[in-house]
């Protein structure tokens, strides 16, 4: 007959086995709990923080292309919905007229965010008429013909721009000249086909405007993007001429439905009010 | 049998998934740090640049700045920021225009940002051009006037190809058009040269409050009159002379050389002029004009940052 101690050493008793079950069942359901909530928690995360990139995308597109504009200038047409304006391209310096009608810019002084384009890009052109006077200066816009490589009287290296307009108006372009190049677009809140809403781009070319492309988004449903005008007294304004100030409202939406420590289950959404004031003198 | 249980490897596990949930977390707040203090630094910058821009137009310095030749560059300092570098560019175009490139730069070596601005000065202009620009003027000084533009002797200026009217009578001319220079009347132009006279500099702007006689003195500048003004003893101003009431030229009278706009201009009794009382010089009306100009920005043409 065996020792009755190493009978009792191989064996578990019934209230051992159920002690371990129950122990070990909390356990799983604290790991499983831990899991699913961190799972959870990592998706929110997720969520929240490409709707913030996404926010810090379109107030830095938007806040890049307001701040330079010039209001009386470059502001189209306003909407609560979209803005339509002539976005800066290029500025530089005339350093030579090659021919009439043909301007020609050094490029160490020539800030261009891409290379002009004849399709999209129109220019304005300060000319000073009567050096006497200031009382005639003005801008004159034309059409960019054509761009080429060139070079400065010096010998900098430069870029030539083809321009279309009057020829009287050409004709008082000289060097000294300050120059910049504009491409007319609109920002606007719009709808894809799958439904969901967008901060998009589109620009105006020789052949019309282009397809909307997105720039940031998804926006929340219908009033994701607001925009709103105000003058130099904060009085809304609907005339370009007068806004000194250009709000966007932005609203980034993630439309599943996600929880997290402290939130019940929905549609994630970060926002951003951007304030650009016009830099006009 | 315990060694066999999988409590053990199931705590493991759960920790192992807390650590890396915890570094997530940490690697997302860093990011959103490092994020924060990149976005912080390029406010830095840019206000950095925005300021000495304003800076430079608020404390334009007419002596150096407008005295650059066209198509030269100079670099006045600016007030340093906290942390940032600091380059200021003044740039002549032309006559009028400058062009202004601020550059800052964050020490940390990370961020940095370039605005650029064009302006122009806002100097005194006197047009139509011509010798003399009076409402009535008698025969003998109308016939002391010359148009034909000259270069003062020893002055570096462009040479000269035109022939401006000697004398440009206005007879009916009311004062709102007749004293209008630019967008200046005559008060703007008086509050002007209260502004920015009395220095010793080698272009004056003189404001007389009344009459103002001048005998055989010289000076070079703008000379502007609240009253009547006599010359005479052959007194020379190079420049430009706006008189509120008439000119009157006595004895040997005196040259300018430049422009002038009054309401009379006479020949008094016994005057004998040794040379012509105005010969008209495009090249001293517009140094005179805009040796103390002040620059505004040009509207359509708001600063933007160098892509």
């Amino acid at each position: 007959m065996r020792p009755r101690a190493v009978m009792r050493a191989r064996g578990l008793t019934l209230v051992e086995c159920l002690v371990a079950f129950v122990v070990s069942s909390v356990l799983v359901a604290a790991i499983d709990a831990s899991l699913v909530a961190g799972q959870r928690f990592a998706h929110l995360s997720a969520a929240a923080r490409s709707a913030r990139q996404n926010l810090r995308a379109a107030a830095a597109v938007l806040r890049g292309e307001l701040e330079s504009v010039s209001p009386a200038a470059d502001l189209v047409a306003l909407a609560d919905s979209a803005v339509r304006l002539r976005a800066l391209r290029a500025a530089g310096v005339v350093c030579a007229v090659s021919s009439p009608g043909t301007v020609v810019l050094d490029d160490s002084r020539f800030s261009q965010l891409r290379t002009a384009d004849p399709a999209r890009d129109s220019v304005r052109v300060f000319v000073e008429r009567d050096p006497f006077t200031a009382s005639d200066d003005g801008w004159i816009a034309a059409a960019v013909l054509a761009v080429r490589r060139a070079s400065c009287p010096g010998g900098a290296a430069a870029t030539a721009l083809t321009l279309g307009a009057a020829p009287s108006d050409l004709a008082g372009i000289a060097p000294g000249a300050p120059l910049r190049v504009f491409e007319l677009v609109e920002y606007r809140r719009y709808r894809d086909a799958a439904g969901a809403w967008w901060l998009g781009i589109r620009n105006a070319s020789s052949g019309g405007w282009s397809a909307m492309s997105p720039v940031a988004g998804p926006l929340r449903p219908a009033a994701g993007l607001v925009f709103r005008y105000v003058d130099h007294r904060l009085l809304p304004t609907g005339v370009p001429d007068s806004v000194a100030l250009v709000e966007a409202d932005i609203q980034i939406y993630d439309a599943r439905r996600l929880s997290g420590p402290g939130r019940h289950a929905a549609p994630v959404v970060d926002s951003f009010t951007l304030r650009v004031a016009t830099a006009e003198p | 049998m315990a060694r066999r249980g999988f409590v053990l490897a199931a705590v493991l596990y759960a920790l192992v998934l807390l650590a890396a949930l915890s570094a997530a977390g940490f690697f997302a707040a860093l990011q959103e740090a490092r994020i924060g203090r990149n976005r912080a630094a390029l406010l830095r910058v840019q206000a950095a640049a925005a300021s000495a821009m304003s800076e430079t137009i608020a404390g334009w310095d007419p002596l150096s700045f407008n005295a650059i030749p066209a198509g030269t560059a100079i670099a006045p300092g600016a007030t340093s920021a906290p942390g940032v570098a600091l380059s200021v560019e003044v740039r002549r175009l032309s006559d009028r225009l400058y062009l202004l490139r601020t550059t800052a730069r964050d020490s940390g070596g990370g961020a940095g940002r370039t605005l650029e601005q064009v302006v122009r000065l806002r100097g005194l202009d006197v047009v139509p051009r011509a010798a003399v620009r009076a409402r009535s003027a008698d025969s003998v000084a109308a016939a002391a006037l010359s148009g034909a533009d000259q270069n003062p002797a020893g002055w570096d200026c462009p040479a000269t190809h035109d022939t401006v009217t000697a004398l440009m009578a206005q007879p009916s001319a009311t004062d709102s058009v007749f004293y209008r220079f630019g967008d200046r009347d005559w008060a703007s132009v008086t509050a002007w040269a209260v502004a920015v006279g009395g220095g010793s500099d080698s272009i004056e702007v003189r404001l007389a409050a009344g009459d103002l006689m001048l005998s055989g003195v010289r000076y070079l500048g703008v000379l502007i009159v609240n009253g009547n003004l006599t010359m005479s003893g052959g007194t020379e101003v190079v420049g430009i002379v706006l008189v509120r009431g008439w000119v009157r030229l006595e004895g040997a009278g005196g040259t300018v050389r430049g422009s002038v706009v009054a309401s009379q201009l006479i020949a008094g009794q016994g005057y004998t002029p040794a040379a012509p009382a105005v010969v008209y010089s495009s090249c001293a009306v517009l140094r005179a004009g805009l040796a103390h100009a002040y620059p505004e920005g040009l509207v359509g043409f708001p600063p933007w940052s160098v892509f």
